[in-house]
């Protein structure tokens, strides 16, 4: 994403869309916090994480599994 | 289909599409009414159905106002002075084949004699999709804090599920902007009248949402459309040729998913059983069409429709559109954006498709009159979201 729509997004950052291993078919879109550059293809596992926003408000987001 | 051929349009008019119109939309509205219905060979006052779908397609902060930033059936037969027997909007995805549906419907079961359908559309000043909104509710809390949020995103992760797995080229994407605006700068009302693009533009534009590019939406204009229908039998009493009405289909998502989230094999998956149901319904085959004019609000929907109404297999239509297979001056192309499409009018929402079936259909297009058309296709929105309406110059 190289513009927000929506006011307090920095740019540029990359959204994914992950499908849960718990529940197959349960997909959700996060932020990817390894930023821009990560190396990223289709089926690319992830784990996810929270980062914080606000005092008392942490949203998921996802991290490249190392190895991967 | 019971309704298959039993109705026709009569008529229609078009207004100018431009960034900002001069006159409201509302006045805009009535003025164009009133050119389709003399088109058709009526009075205002026989015109006793009114169906529109008043959607303001924005994200953004923008107040939705009848008359203003959209117009509702009600306000329009309000303001040409006719109380209607039937006054409808359509509240789904794909608009306007919805409309036309109602429409239809209408007049199958006498509700009404003479329908007029209208799309009108408004670009309010300021950015489009911005919103400054800093809370979300419902469903939106687990997009919006992500910076998930309006189509633009929502495309972006579609189209790039379609280039990684089939390889697409964005050489290929420039054919489809090529072939939208060549076709669009030919039409006199078009925003982009006489204003073609080469592929080197489109390539040289920057990414705003990877791997989707300013040039990929079409442009946020003022602009209205209406037709009026009527019965088969009435209409052959009118001035202008018939153009029925074979059949119509929508679609429907079968999987929950987050707020304008639209995963490829969701999109694909119904969007094939939305064309099946296309084919069962108005008893045409797809080898039929002979214009399949498709949805481009973005230009991905393209590759999307071309591939669910079977023009080529699921993955192929960017490699067909690379070899000129969509080329309007190629003969043996198929003309899938021969109106200009959303891409090469502004954006009118499934206006540019119906109204080129209409015209063709009609032998009413003037220069750009292709010969051998018979039956046509107009789509609108996703094949998984939207419809489909199919056109015929005969009743069969």
């Amino acid at each position: 994403m190289r513009q927000s729509f929506l006011p307090g997004f920095d740019v540029p950052f990359v959204l994914v869309d992950v499908e849960l291993l718990v529940q197959a078919d349960l997909r959700l879109i996060g932020r990817l916090v390894d930023g821009p550059d990560a190396p990223l293809r289709l089926g690319a596992p992830v784990r996810l994480v929270f980062e914080d926003l606000a005092p008392g408000a942490a949203v998921p987001a996802f991290e490249l599994e190392v190895d991967s | 289909m019971a309704s298959s051929n039993q109705v026709a349009i009569a008529g229609y008019a078009q207004s100018e599409v431009e960034r900002h119109a001069e006159s409201t939309l509302g006045a805009l509205t009535v003025e164009t009414a009133r050119r389709a219905i003399a088109d058709a060979g009526l009075r205002v006052g026989d015109v006793d159905g009114f169906v529109t779908a008043s959607l303001f397609p924005t994200a953004g902060a923008h107040a939705a106002v009848d008359g203003v930033s959209l117009v509702s059936s009600n306000w329009l037969a309000e303001h040409l002075g006719v109380n209607p027997e039937y006054a409808a909007g359509f509240q789904g995805f794909g608009q306007l084949p919805g409309a036309v549906s109602l429409a239809v419907n209408a007049v199958v079961s006498g509700a009404a004699d003479y329908v007029l359908v209208h799309r009108a559309l408004h670009n309010p000043l300021g950015k489009y999709h911005a919103n400054p909104m800093t809370e979300v509710r419902g469903a939106q809390q687990w997009t919006a804090p992500q910076g998930y949020f309006g189509p633009l995103s929502m495309i972006a992760l579609t189209y790039n599920e379609y280039l990684q797995r089939y390889g697409a080229s964005r050489e290929a994407m420039a054919s489809v902007l090529v072939e939208a605006r060549k076709n669009g700068s030919r039409i006199p009302w078009s925003y982009w009248h006489e204003k073609p693009l080469r592929a080197e533009e489109y390539l040289a534009e920057p990414m705003i949402n990877d791997p989707i590019c300013r040039l990929d939406c079409d442009l946020p204009v003022d602009g209205v459309a209406c037709f009026v229908l009527t019965s088969a039998e009435r209409a052959r009493d009118l001035p202008n040729r018939p153009v029925y009405v074979a059949g119509y289909a929508t679609g429907a998502p079968l999987r929950h998913r987050l707020p304008l989230h639209w995963p490829l094999d969701d999109v694909m998956e119904v969007g094939l059983e939305t064309a099946r149901r296309l084919w069962e319904r108005s008893g045409i085959a797809p080898a039929d069409v002979d214009l399949p004019l498709v949805y481009d609000g973005f230009s991905p929907f393209v590759y999307l429709w071309m591939e669910a109404l079977g023009l080529c297999p699921v993955g192929e239509a960017h490699r067909l559109v690379l070899e000129g297979g969509i080329d309007s001056d190629q003969e043996g192309a198929v003309p899938v954006l021969s109106g200009g499409g959303a891409l090469g009018n502004g954006r009118m929402h499934g206006v540019p498709q119906m109204l080129e079936c209409y015209l063709q259909l009609a032998g009413r297009a003037g220069e750009r009159q292709r010969s051998g058309v018979s039956v046509g296709v107009a789509c609108h929105s996703s094949p998984h979201y939207g419809g489909a309406v199919a056109y015929s110059a005969e009743p069969f």
